[in-house]
């Protein structure tokens, strides 16, 4: 697990959180995004449009990924290890 | 560029009323970004006088990877997308079963599919910010219907219900999402008409002429503005009257 990228995940599941003035849990990998921190479908949406500004990846653009799979934070965080992965490769 | 720029995009500046609305969010203070396939002397004059306020690129609304680059180049240019308006369009005209299937094709891949690309990667730049405002430049063929125009007024009609349903959608982000339908306007996209379609057109209007693209870029500048703050999801007809 990348830690640098769940920090940054994390912190933007929090600051989307906030500004919806939704209260938040603890967060852990197991933690379910609209199950347990009350994520809305349009905040789910607003969380990966706020991630694509801040890592410069929408994983999701790719057909072969589902934002139905997506239910933990530690879903997410792989999606996005696997997308910037990607991307590194393709610069490389 | 700071991140207090109100920024817009306008697709198809280069001409018509995609070129008059630039003119229009220019004076009125926007940094505003456009594109159209191949530049014009019209778009070159304003460019010059823009001081820098203005950036284009040549892009077909089509090509998807055009798109992401002048996304891109806005954002570093002049910062996050906060208003867009969806004005590049194509019109063919003749009798449906005369027309090539390749020419349907293209309108709807302009008209309809190319403002939805935009929209969606411009909502997510709005969505950050929990606020933006979505025009999408519509017709009243769209909404009357007008012969020889069957596959045009399709991807117009089409847009308002796109309108409509991206209102919904998007209204508790805080982004607000209009059509504005202009009647027929003195532009390069009316001159296929007849000098008698145009004096009857003009016969049935009560305001009794054909409408300007100044008259449709001021009903684009109060739409976008906070003066129009409660109003999404509707489609204002800016026709002289013609559809009453």
């Amino acid at each position: 697990m990348n830690t640098a990228i769940q920090n940054q995940i994390v912190t933007v599941i929090r600051r989307v959180a906030e500004e919806r003035h939704l209260k938040l849990p603890e967060i852990a990998d197991s933690t379910e995004i609209v199950d347990e921190l009350g994520f809305s479908s349009l905040q789910v949406a607003t969380l990966i449009a706020n991630l694509e500004e801040e890592l410069g990846v929408d994983p999701f653009q790719d057909e072969d990924v589902m934002i139905a799979d997506v239910r933990t934070v530690k879903d997410l965080n792989e999606i996005y290890e696997r997308a910037l992965a990607a991307r590194e490769s393709q610069v490389a | 560029m700071s991140s207090k720029n109100k920024v817009v995009i306008v697709s198809g500046g280069s001409k018509g009323l995609g070129l008059g609305i630039c003119k229009t969010l220019l004076e009125t203070g926007y940094c505003v970004a456009t594109f159209s396939r191949k530049r014009t002397p019209e778009l070159d004059e304003l460019l010059q006088s823009s001081d820098g306020k203005l950036y284009w690129q040549a892009v077909d609304v089509t090509d998807e990877a055009q798109l992401s680059d002048f996304l891109r180049q806005v954002k570093e240019k002049f910062g996050r997308v906060g208003y867009l308006v969806n004005s590049a369009g194509m019109a063919n005209e003749g009798l449906l079963t005369l027309m090539k299937g390749n020419e349907v094709s293209r309108m709807v891949q302009v008209n309809l599919e190319g403002a939805i690309a935009l929209a969606q990667a411009c909502a997510k730049q709005m969505m950050v910010a929990s606020f933006g405002v979505i025009i999408n430049v519509s017709s009243i063929v769209g909404v009357r219907g007008f012969k020889g125009l069957a596959a045009y007024s399709a991807t117009k009609a089409a847009l308002d219900g796109f309108t409509r349903s991206l209102a919904k959608e998007l209204g508790s982000a805080g982004i607000r999402v209009n059509s504005l339908a202009p009647g027929f306007m003195d532009t390069d996209m009316t001159s296929e008409l007849t000098d008698k379609q145009k004096k009857r057109i003009i016969r049935q209007t009560p305001a009794g002429r054909l409408g300007t693209v100044a008259d449709a870029s001021s009903a684009i500048k109060f739409l976008l503005s906070d003066e129009s703050s409660f109003i999404t999801g509707q489609t204002l007809v800016v026709d002289g009257g013609l559809t009453v």
